[in-house]
This record gives structure tokens, C-alpha cells and sequence, in this order.
């Protein structure tokens, strides 16, 4: 079922949404840092909050969905017993989470594949997840680091959302998935597409894909991997690397993380917190005895391309990488991943 | 749900020392659960304050009751912490996790134990378990190598195996030794070409340090046994047990989950670990 | 088409100096990214301003590209270009006659922080010519955190023992996500790392819930602590932590016994308050003093990465004298578990030998003693380390003492922004007969210069990098470009000059000559240190076996200094005068309910390259930082522009909320004024009048009550 929202009725949409929901979106609040010019997602009072134009954002909803630093348990020690107590941050609305493009709404589809349909489920994200409303938003406009193309997660989103938004100048196109959605469509605001809308939507969508990178075939590149292992690329594309972790923090799919405990001084109590942690990290792969299984950085780099393009479709059907290009954008060294994929093609 | 990262509490109910570097520690769990537990499977052990870290279970001595051994050797910051721990003492205990050995395939086959190290303990319950069901399986024979007799693990036990007409065979080898040894030297992959070993009917189970196992592996295979037919116990830094964390992912294997025991013939090929 | 060419260089826009790789074609710089696998250091910063800087300032539109001639009234903007032989000749005309009329000491040299050789020539020049006045931000930037290092330890290199992972990290009033902005020099990739260690704690002293690592979104909320102290109140805190120390016998008894001195004056100091107090003052729970003292006391190696926010206070020099008390009391300098240890620099001409090292002569000529320099008399160690305070400098030229300073010699530097209380500082700058500035770009301060001149980049010219010195590296910056239209770089601009002021042998004939006198201790010519060797970094001094022994008088961690006394300044910090900062003009009223800090752009350096696209473009607009709950209670939202008002004055931010930081606290940001942001800049809310730091002139640049209000 398609639909069109008159950008003049996006407020009244807007406060809907916010009667049964907590709404967070895109602003424009430095990023995470402190003047960072670059979009993060926030909770939205008022429709002049959202900056639904953004570009990007650094940090990827994952962060809203499996948080950093996420307390798991406190501690105590009190005369020779322990004490226990969950100490997860739950949500206590639902929430709709609004404005995710296409990208990100295909990495929350592949955390689905992980922390819910894998062989455990993940608590903090099962029980988001199940709070969560995805109202998506195709791009306006790409960036120079963009290649949702090449990886099969954009320009157009093929699902993972309650709602898909595409702004077509006085009003958005909007599509619908599943009951979520259905719900949300049936406000009077909401009128019927017509022809002449989807049509638009096709153009506008057709002006983005032009702007994106030349195709490549990506089951190709997939297809070389597997002979390539011991190839001396992988020495070369990560020469440069810092291995300073960036790509793994700003990915929108990286998923790997450790547990730390936060003590007092005397370790009588405590709370153990779940924090991300990058497998570009020389301890990363640390075993007993503090040997590292992947001690040089080129082994750490190519290992986190075959586990997004090879381990993972091979475990859960669906590329880890959605082409999002935080990895590109935030790498000091500038390694471009598309660069590696095209010359793994050939 | 049970969120999966919380431990259940433990009693430390008594303290063996092996040597003076590695303690076998008897638990009990504090609200009594089946311990489900299938040999060759570990579980996350926290010292409150300190951390977790994985840990084979070396024997359960009472399922029901949730009671089991665990045999740990000092080697970084929160093993050291285990030995400062008194009996009374209470820790977490997250698991059993991973796979186990696959004792449906092992059946009617003569079955070759092969360790090195603080790496017994891995075998310590699957020894157990063939001894309990020795019907079930044909020559058993356990090889064992440490650094020194100091250093052997276990040491009643095995004497008493060892005395033992109905059980295992048992041998012995040291890497170094002084006087008053009057037993084997030389690494345990040294005793295969003489063991005896038929690669028709044999499988292999191997756990040790890193150099130990690729050695025993190489040997393994020099005696034509089939790679299926050599069983690994993985050994990585295991931080969730549950195939989400990554720490332990070995090329596209995730030890916790896929393992820790895997067939040489499924991660001979891995891309990463060479054996 | 060109050949294209690689070069590895070194990003100057902030102490980490991280290697670079720049890509060259044809004259023009294609590409500046983080030296990865060069085998130097990186720890690029995430907004990754380095290379945008270097890249935006190569090819701006807005660079000077002529000598200028003021036209008509100053500060009108209308200017006359020049040769570079009529502006030269004209400011050396200028400066002989004051020299012969009133004295060489009434030419003031004002130099901001260092980029390349600027600054070490501007130094030489002046004692050559024979003035002891050179201005530098050295009074709220570097000084108090080296010199309170060498009065303790007896050396300026005192650096964080990265080599072993610490156990415990107090960042304090620095952002390590965005500088190697602290005195231990903890690099932003080591710094990660110990964030997702089990195995270190990390404690964030700060006001405001500054960002850990932003790719994460880990802000000082995530640390283990994160204390926020009130502004200025850093030095009482440091006596609290010291206080648990002493009293809770968190020392070992034997290392106090035989490796410090004065560690009874400093149990009657602590003696003298009690915690209550130092929470009351600070803000800080006592229980959370108390926890903060014994993990950083129990847990080794243990850093302390003090920042560049502790140096702007009327205490700034016994702040970080009590931070070091902490450092030495808990044995972690120079000890086998400790986690500072000391560097040698490699052997070059560092800026204090260049400056006078081989010039003894002139200086007693013309020594740079106390009844010649501006403050001479006030302040009681400035002069020892080769500055005038800037405020100094203000001060002398609007009270007319000692005397009026009459031709200022400007080097890439923009006091009408960085110096506090802009009004006053332009105010004092109108009255030199001569101000030449020679800079990038047009900034306030060039807009009221005589002469203007257009600056090479040190992108643009081949030049040794060693800022800071006390980092204890040497780096080869070469030539990438070449300058803009007639920009030449400050050395030659410098060597030129001294020639037409009969000083020509001091100075050197061309720059590569100047360069292979600069690294000649190494034993190398410059073109060999900048192809073949690059970079040099100082040895370790570190023993894993002993205490590998302090440089002081007494060879000790001299937790009382002898020598400070002698200056007439407090041996031990004193607790009472450490409460300074918090009285008088600085506090509450009922007018300004709040407490003004201010923090620095992670994007920009300092106030400079705010008209480069690709860094203007990164950036919010002036954003001032307030917790929640207070903006709602003065009715303001996220987005509102307020008004920041002081005693002083006040500026217009855009205002950002941000919940956990100090209800109380107002975190404006620094360095805004040019480009059509005038009513933006911060030290327009700033005082530059006394009280002043006295031991080494730093002046209040935080720690105002203030109120916010809407804008219209």
C-alpha cells in the first residue's frame, strides 16, 4: 500500500507518533563530539529538531539498538555472599526511530540475523527491537563515500521498515510494510499515490542511483575471496591502516564487543558493562598466555572483510556490509574500500 | 527472558592443588540445576571484580546437584586472583557452552587421548565418561606430556589409572627432567609412531598448547589417520560463549559455538590456522 | 601532467604531531591522509582536522599574498601593496630609531604557539636586537604543566610510560579524542585502546562530559569516573587527592624516605583543610576524592595526563605543582611500576639553545633582566622561561609601565582574539607607533597592523618541527608547495630583517643554511635529516630495575622545591591561596547565578583556519554547552542564540544541551571573532587585569560567573 504525507501535514504525523512513542531521529548536535557538524540521532520534541535532510551520521542506530558501554549487571560482595542485580537500561516507551536510510535500515536487518535468528538471542536488542518502529527515508542525495548499490542495500529500500519515506519536494511518498505500518497509514493525512507519485518516486530514485558508484558484482568479488587468502592485497590495501579501529566502531554491522568490569577501588561491588570492541585491536584476538591469533594488521583487515562478506552470508544468507561508507569516511588513512572490492573483482 | 551474560552464582567447595601453578576447584551452584554438561564443553567462570574467562569442565561429580570440577592454570591477571580464593568463596558461573565431543561418532572406535599441559583437563570428563561406558568404545590409551614431573597434573589419578587393569593405557613422557624420572622424555608427539595406533578404527583426541598440537597433528597424520578422524579442543579467549562477541572466531569458525572440538578435516582448510 | 609524488610530513595542529602523507602533483597537493605505516607516530584526531588544514590553507583564496601598507586611519581595511624590499626597509628604519631614541627594549616581539621556526627566529631576534619583550601565550599554555614537571622532577620530559599498558589514566582538563593536548603525551590510538582494557581505569576530570572516543559515542559518563569539578577549582581538588594519599598511608614509606623531600610540609598543608571542605569548594562527593585517590595511588602504572584547561587561572602554576605532588608521592615517575618516566630529546638546537646558546654576549649587552621587561618585577618566573605575559604586554601599554612599548613585531599570531578581554587588548594595541603582523590570513589583528605580511605556511617551505619541545621529538617538515604570490616563510622574513638592522651575523644567508645549523648537533645536514631520517624521537630513561633518578638540586622529587622558595614563590602549595580563583570578581553574585568555562573546537586550531571550507564546513557555529535542567530554568531550548554575560561584557552562542554536565557550568566556546562572528568571542567576557598567577603570569580564561539570557 502506498501513500503520499503533504509536508504540511509532516507535524500533525509527527505528533501522532509521539503520543505512544519516544521519536528519535537525525539533528544536528555536533555529531557525538561537541561541534561536529554531522547528523546524530536524538530524541525529537519538535519537527524543527529533526534535520531530516542529513547526509550521514557517524554513529549508526546501532548504538541506539545495541549500545556501547551497556551496563549488564551490578555486584556486591557483603560478608561472604554476592549479590546480583540485572542492570540493563530497558526502554520504557516504544519508540519509532525516524529518518533511517536505506543503509542503515539493511544493517538493522542483518543485527536481526544475528542477535535474534542466530542460535542465542541478545537481550538488550531482542527487547528494543521489539519496541521498535522503523519509519525509513530514502537519500536525498548521496555522499562521495556512498555504495549501497554495490552491495545490494540501496538506493531503494526492499524491506526492514514499518514506513519508507521519499521526499518528493511538497510531500513524501510513502511505503508501507507489515501491520506496524498499516496502523500508521490510516490517519486521515495519508492519502492515496497515484500514478503520478510513483512515478516520481521512480525519478527521484533513478537521479540518486546515478549519482552512485559504477555497478560491480559483487558474488564475483565474493568468488575471488575464496582463492585469495594468502594473495599479498591484503598486504597492500592495509599497509596504510592505523589499525586504530574507526571502520569497526562507525560500521553500521560491526558487532563485536567485550565485557569490562567498572569496580571500586577494593572490588567489593561493581558492574560488568558490555563494550564494543574493535578486531582491528592487536589484543582482540588475544589468547591465554596473550599470543595474538591475528598478530599483523593485514591479517586483522582481511579478516573483518571475509567475516562481512564471506563468514556472515555463509552463516545468515544476507552481506554484512551495506555499503554505507562511515568505514571510508572516517578511516585516517583513507582506505577505500570500494577500491578493494573492484580489485578484488577483476 | 534469561539474559544470557548474568552467571549464576557458585560455592567454591574445595581446592586440589595440581602443581604449583594449576589448582583443580570443586563448585557447586548455589541454586541447585541440572548442570547439563556434555565432555569437552566449558563455561564462563568470574572472580567478581576481576573478570571472566572461559574454562574447560574437567568433571561434574553430580549433575543434579550442579556440582563440577574445573582445573585452572595461573597465566594472567584474574586466573592469579583464583589463587587467592578460599573454600566458601562465591563466583559466577555462565555456561556449559560449546559443542562437546561427538562420543555417537567415536563409537566402536579405539580412542587415542593425546594432551600436553594444563591441556588434560579438556579430556579429564571425556575420560571419564568412556571409562563409565567402556563397553561402548575399543582400546582406549591416554598419552600425556608436561614440562616436567613437576608439572604433571593429576598425578593420583593417573598412577591410579595406571594401576588400573581395566583402564586406559597410560603414557607418560616429560619434556625435561633431572634426576629421579625414571619415565619417558620428549614431547608427547614423540610416543605416537610407537603407540600402536591403527588409522582404520583409531580416533584421536588432542588438547594442548599451540606448538604441542600442531606437532601431534603432523605425527597424526604421518600414522595415515584420516583428519576426520583427529579431534582439536580449541582454545581461544571465549568472551560471550554465545557466537556474538567475536574474540574467538578463527577464520569463519566461531570456537564457541561451531567448537571448541572440531575434526582437523573441518579447519585444516580454514583460511587463518594453518595445522 | 607532472610526476606524482608521496611525501610524509607532519600535521602542527596540535602537540601529537601525527605523521602524514601527502600526495603532490604539478605544485598542488592532491590528497593529505594519516601517515599509516610510515613507522611514525599517528593518533589522527576523529574529526580529522589535520589534513583538511593543511590542504584548505595550501589552496585558500583568502591567504595574504603581498606585503601591505596600511591607507588611511587603522583598522579601516585600506591597504597599499608593497615590496618586500619597501616593508622590510621601512619597519627596520623604524626599529633602529626607537632602538637609539628610547632603547631596543621598547620593540616587542609577539609570537603566538609555535608552528615552525617562527618561533625560535622571533626569540633570536629579540635577543639579538636586544629586547628582553617577547610576548607568548606560554602563561596559559604549556608552561605551568613543564615548569611544575622540572621544580618536582627536574625535568620538562616527564612523559607517559606507554611502553607497559597503565592501570590507571586521570585525563584532566584535556580531550585526548581531539589533541595530544596533555603533559604526558597519551596518543588517541593508546588512549582507545585502554578503554576497552579490563585491565586500566580510566578517570575523566573535566567539567563537561567530553566525547572519550567519538567514533563510539563514549563520552566521560562511560568512564569509571568522571568527576566535574568547578571551574578553577583544580588545585584544591589535587590537595583533596593528596590529602587521602598522605593520610591513608597510600605511599610506600621507604621510596618517600629516600627518593623526596619536603614530604612533612606537605602533611601540614593537608593537615590544614579537611574534605569537607575540598567538596564544598569543588564540587566533587568527598567519597568519590576518596575513591579517585586510592585507585590512582593502588593501581600501577598510573598516568596523569594533565590538559591545557588547568593553565588559565590566577593558581594555574600550584595547580599543577599539586598535580605533580600526586604524580610524586605515589612514586610514578621515573620508578620501574611508575607511569611516567623521562625522555631525552634528540640532540638539535631546541628554541631555548637557538635563542641565546651562542649569543652570551648579547645578552649582556642587553640581559633580559627583570628592571628591563615589562612585569619584570611582578611576575617571578616568566622571565626565567623567556616570556611576557600576554596580558603583560596589554597591561604595559595602556598603564604606560615600566614604559610604552612602541613597535610591535607580530609573528602569525591574533591577540585581538586570544588574549583575554579583547576590548582592552585592542585598545592597548592601537597605541604602538608600529604593529606589523605577518600572517596566513586576514584576522582581527592584522585588520589595525601598519604593515601586514604575507606568511608562507609551513607547508610551503622547508622548516624543522619540534614543537612542543617537551614532547622531546625533532621532526623534518618539508616543502610540499610553494607559497602563494610573494609569501615568504618567517625565517626568511627574519633573516632579511636582521641584515637591514646590522644583524646580519647572527642570522644566515639563506633558510637551508639556517636549517643545517638547526639540526647540526645531530651530527647531519638538514637534507639528510629531511630524506633519510624525518623524524627522531627522544630515548627513554626508563630502568626497569631502579629509580632511574631526578634532575632536581637535590636529586629528588622535591615535593617541597627549595628553589621556588628562593623565588619567592610557595615551596608546597598553599590550600588557602589555592581558593583564589573561586573569590572576589570571579564568583557568584545574585547578577551571575552561573559559572562560565569555555573549550576549544575540536575542529579548528586555536582561533585560526575558521575560513577554510573544508573545516568550516565540519563545524556547528559558535555553540555554547549548558546541562538541561538549567536552560529550562532560565526558559531557554537547544538551538536558542544566547547571550553569555560577565562583568566584562558579553558574547552570542547558539546553545546545545548536554545532561550530565554541572548544572552550574557554562561551557562557551573559544576562539570565534573573525569572519563575521565578532559578538562571538569569548574574551570578550575575559578580564586581563590582576589578579594574576604571579609565579608565571597566567590570568583567569575560565572560572567568570556569568548569567545566559535569550537573543532577540
Amino acid at each position: 500500500m502506498d501513500k503520499v504525507l503533504a509536508k504540511k501535514d509532516f507535524p500533525r504525523f509527527l505528533a501522532d507518533l509521539q503520543r505512544d512513542h519516544q521519536v528519535l531521529g537525525p539533528t544536528r548536535r555536533g555529531g557525538g563530539t561537541s561541534t561536529y557538524a554531522k547528523a546524530l540521532f536524538a530524541p525529537i520534541r519538535h519537527a524543527e529538531d529533526l534535520e531530516i535532510n542529513y547526509q550521514s551520521s557517524m554513529l549508526s542506530p546501532k548504538k541506539l539498538l545495541f549500545p556501547d558501554n551497556q551496563p549488564i549487571y551490578e555486584y556486591e560482595k557483603k560478608g561472604g555472599q554476592v549479590e546480583l542485580r540485572p542492570a540493563g537500561e530497558q526502554w520504557d516507551r516504544n519508540v519509532v526511530l525516524l529518518g533511517v536510510h536505506p543503509c542503515d535500515l539493511a544493517a538493522i536487518a542483518c543485527l536481526d540475523k544475528l542477535f535474534l535468528e542466530d542460535r542465542f538471542q541478545e537481550p538488550t536488542y531482542q527487547d528494543r527491537r521489539g519496541r521498535l518502529t522503523l519509519v525509513g527515508l530514502t537519500c536525498a542525495e548521496s555522499t562521495p563515500h556512498c555504495f549501497c548499490n554495490l552491495m545490494g542495500a540501496g538506493p531503494d529500500a526492499e524491506g526492514g521498515y514499518d514506513l519508507l519515506l521519499t521526499d518528493l519536494g511538497d510531500r513524501y511518498f510513502t511505503r508501507c510494510q507489515g501491520a506496524k505500518g498499516d496502523k500508521l497509514l490510516a490517519a486521515d493525512y495519508f492519502q492515496e499515490a497515484t500514478g503520478a507519485d510513483q512515478q516520481a518516486r521512480a525519478q527521484a530514485l533513478a537521479r540518486l542511483e546515478a549519482g552512485l558508484p559504477e555497478a560491480l558484482d559483487i558474488a564475483a568479488v565474493v568468488e575471488h575471496m575464496k582463492d585469495r587468502y594468502s594473495d599479498e592485497l591484503w598486504q597492500e590495501f592495509s599497509e596504510v591502516c592505523c589499525a586504530c579501529g574507526a571502520c569497526n566502531m562507525v560500521c553500521p554491522t560491526c558487532h563485536c564487543f567485550t565485557i569490562l568490569d567498572r569496580t571500586n577501588p577494593d572490588r567489593s561491588r561493581g558492574k560488568r558493562v558490555l563494550v564494543w570492541d574493535p578486531c582491528h585491536f592487536e589484543r582482540f584476538a588475544q589468547m591465554a598466555g596473550n599470543a595474538s591469533v591475528r598478530g599483523e594488521k593485514s591479517a586483522r583487515y582481511k579478516h573483518r572483510l571475509y567475516d562481512k562478506l564471506l563468514y556472515d552470508p555463509q552463516r545468515h544468507g544476507r552481506l554484512f556490509c551495506v555499503g554505507c561508507g562511515r568505514c571510508i569516511e572516517f578511516c585516517p588513512a583513507h582506505i577505500d574500500l570500494r577500491a578493494v572490492l573492484r580489485k578484488l573483482e577483476g | 527472558m534469561d539474559n544470557l551474560y548474568i552467571p549464576d552464582l557458585a560455592t567454591l567447595e574445595q581446592i586440589q592443588e595440581e602443581t604449583p601453578s594449576i589448582r583443580t576447584l570443586t563448585l557447586a551452584l548455589d541454586r541447585p540445576r541440572t548442570f547439563n554438561c556434555q565432555p569437552g564443553q566449558f563455561i564462563e567462570f568470574t572472580v567478581f571484580g576481576q573478570g571472566e574467562f572461559p574454562v574447560s569442565v574437567a568433571g561434574v561429580s553430580d549433575a543434579q546437584r550442579g556440582r563440577f570440577q574445573v582445573t585452572i592454570q595461573r597465566a594472567g591477571k584474574v586466573t592469579k586472583e583464583v589463587f587467592q580464593l578460599q573454600p566458601g568463596a562465591k563466583l559466577g558461573v555462565r555456561g556449559p557452552f560449546g559443542n562437546g565431543f561427538p562420543l555417537e561418532k567415536m563409537q566402536g572406535q579405539d580412542v587415542w587421548l593425546i594432551s600436553g599441559g594444563v591441556g588434560l583437563a579438556a579430556l579429564w570428563y571425556l575420560l571419564a565418561q568412556l571409562q563409565e561406558q567402556r563397553g561402548r568404545w575399543g582400546q582406549l590409551k591416554l598419552l600425556y606430556g608436561a614440562r616436567s614431573p613437576q608439572d604433571i597434573i593429576y598425578q593420583d589419578a593417573l598412577r591410579a589409572l595406571g594401576r588400573d587393569q581395566a583402564g586406559p593405557q597410560v603414557l607418560l613422557t616429560v619434556d625435561s627432567a633431572a634426576n629421579g624420572w625414571s619415565g619417558r622424555v620428549g614431547f608427547v608427539s614423540q610416543l605416537l609412531p610407537d603407540s600402536g595406533l591403527d588409522p582404520g578404527k583409531s580416533v584421536a583426541v588432542v588438547c594442548g598448547p599451540g606448538p604441542m598440537m600442531k606437532a601431534t597433528t603432523a605425527a597424526l597424520r604421518k600414522l595415515g589417520l584420516a583428519e576426520e578422524r583427529i579431534l582439536l579442543s580449541m582454545e581461544r579467549r571465549m568472551q560471550c560463549g554465545m557466537g556474538a562477541c567475536g574474540h574467538c572466531m578463527v577464520g569463519s569458525k566461531r570456537v564457541c559455538l561451531d567448537g571448541p572440538v572440531f575434526p582437523l578435516a573441518e579447519i585444516s582448510n580454514l583460511l587463518e590456522e594453518k595445522f | 601532467m607532472g610526476i606524482r609524488h608521496e611525501y610524509v610530513t607532519f600535521c602542527h595542529i596540535c602537540p601529537n604531531h601525527c605523521a602524514l602523507k601527502a600526495v603532490v602533483e604539478d605544485n598542488k597537493v592532491l590528497e593529505v591522509k594519516a601517515g599509516g605505516g610510515t613507522g611514525f607516530p599517528v593518533h589522527m584526531c576523529s574529526v580529522q582536522k589535520g589534513p583538511d588544514h593543511v590542504i584548505g590553507t595550501i589552496n585558500s583564496p583568502d591567504r595574504l599574498t603581498k606585503p601591505l601598507k596600511r591607507k588611511g586611519e587603522r583598522g579601516r581595511g585600506q591597504w597599499q601593496e608593497i615590496s618586500w624590499d619597501e616593508a622590510l626597509d621601512t619597519i627596520a628604519a623604524k626599529l633602529l630609531q626607537v632602538k637609539k631614541d628610547f632603547g631596543p627594549e621598547r620593540v616587542v616581539m609577539i609570537l603566538g604557539e609555535p608552528k615552525g621556526t617562527e618561533f625560535a627566529f622571533g626569540q633570536r631576534f629579540a635577543t639579538a636586537f636586544g629586547t628582553p619583550n617577547v610576548v607568548t601565550p606560554g602563561n596559559y599554555c604549556g608552561v605551568q604543566n613543564t615548569e611544575s614537571l622540572r621544580y618536582t622532577f627536574g625535568s620538562r620530559y616527564i612523559m607517559a610510560r606507554m611502553d607497559a599498558p597503565p592501570r590507571v589514566i586521570i585525563v584532566w582538563g584535556a580531550n585526548l579524542a581531539h589533541t595530544g593536548g596533555t603533559f604526558s603525551n597519551i596518543g588517541r590510538y593508546d588512549f582507545n585502546r585502554a578503554l576497552v582494557s579490563n585491565d586500566c581505569k580510566v578517570i575523566i576530570i573535566d567539567p563537561k562530559n567530553i566525547e572519550l572516543w567519538p567514533e563510539k559515542g563514549m563520552h566521560a559518563s562511560d568512564a569509571d569516573y568522571w568527576l566535574r569539578p568547578r571551574p578553577n577549582s583544580d588545585g584544591i581538588l589535587a590537595m583533596g587527592l593528596v590529602k587521602v594519599i598522605v593520610e591513608e598511608g597510600l605511599y610506600d614509606p621507604e621510596y618517600i624516605e629516600q627518593w623526596t623531600v619536603g614530604f612533612e610540609e606537605v602533611q601540614k598543608e593537608v593537615a590544614g583543610f579537611t574534605l569537607e571542605e575540598v567538596e564544598e569548594l569543588t564540587w566533587v562527593p568527598k567519597e568519590t576524592i576518596q575513591e579517585v585517590a586510592r585507585v590512582y595511588a593502588t593501581e600501577k602504572p598510573g598516568v596523569i595526563g594533565s590538559g591545557n584547561a588547568l593553565e588559565g587561572s590566577t593558581q594555574a602554576f600550584q595547580t599543577l605543582r599539586a598535580i605533580c605532588l600526586i604524580r610524586g608521592i605515589t612514586g610514578n615517575v621515573n620508578t620501574p611500576d611508575g607511569g611516567h618516566v623521562d625522555m631525552i630529546p634528540p640532540d638539535y638546537y631546541p628554541p631555548g639553545r637557538f635563542m641565546i646558546g651562542d649569543m652570551k654576549e648579547k645578552l649582556w649587552e642587553y640581559p633580559r633582566s627583570p628592571e628591563r621587561t615589562i612585569g619584570g618585577g611582578v611576575f617571578q618566573l616568566s622571565s626565567r622561561f623567556g616570556y611576557v605575559p600576554t596580558q603583560g604586554l596589554v597591561h604595559a601599554l595602556l598603564t604606560e609601565k615600566p614604559y610604552l612599548p612602541k613597535v610591535g613585531l607580530a609573528f602569525v599570531t591574533n591577540p585581538l582574539l586570544t588574549y583575554p578581554d579583547s576590548l582592552a587588548t585592542e585598545k592597548a594595541f592601537r597605541k604602538l607607533e608600529m604593529l606589523v603582523v605577518s600572517e596566513l590570513f586576514p584576522t582581527a589583528t592584522t585588520n589595525i597592523a601598519d604593515i601586514v605580511l604575507p606568511a608562507a605556511f609551513m607547508h610551503e617551505h622547508d622548516t624543522v618541527a619540534y614543537w612542543p619541545a617537551w614532547f622531546a621529538n625533532v621532526r623534518a617538515n618539508r616543502k610540499l608547495v610553494d607559497p602563494p604570490g610573494e609569501a615568504w616563510s618567517d625565517m626568511r622574513m627574519i633573516n632579511e630583517l636582521a641584515k637591514r638592522v646590522g644583524l646580519g651575523e647572527y642570522f644566515w644567508e639563506t633558510e637551508e643554511d639556517a636549517l643545517d645549523y638547526l639540526v647540526k648537533p645531530l651530527g647531519m645536514t638538514w637534507q639528510k635529516f629531511r630524506d633519510e631520517v624525518i623524524y627522531l624521537h627522544g630515548k627513554s630513561a626508563y630502568d626497569p630495575d631502579q629509580v632511574a633518578g631526578y634532575h632536581t638540586k637535590s636529586g629528588k622529587v622535591e615535593l617541597s622545591c627549595a628553589e621556588l622558595a628562593k623565588a619567592g614563590v610557595d615551596p608546597v602549595p598553599c590550600f588557602a591561596k589555592l581558593k583564589d580563583p573561586l573569590r572576589g570578581k570571579f564568583d557568584f553574585s545574585d547578577d551571575y547565578p552561573l559559572m562560565m568555562t569555555n573549550y576549544k573546537s575540536e575542529i579548528f586550531m586555536l582561533s585560526g583556519y575558521r575560513n577554510l571550507g573544508l573545516l568550516k564546513d565540519k563545524s556547528l557555529p559558535p555553540t555554547v554547552y549548558m546541562n538541561p535542567d538549567t536552560a529550562r530554568d532560565y526558559g531557554l531550548a537547544e538551538g536558542d542564540w544566547i547571550y553569555i554575560e560577565t562583568y566584562k561584557g558579553r558574547i552570542r552562542q547558539q546553545l546545545a544541551l548536554q545532561p550530565g554536565m554541572h548544572p552550574k557550568v557554562v561551557n562557551v566556546e573559544f576562539g570565534w571573532g573573525d569572519w563575521g562572528l565578532a559578538d562571538a568571542n569569548m574574551n570578550l567576557l575575559t578580564d586581563f587585569d590582576e589578579p594574576w598567577d604571579y609565579p608565571t603570569g597566567s590570568v583567569a580564561i575560565r572560572g567568570y560567573a556569568c548569567k545566559v539570557y535569550k537573543a532577540a
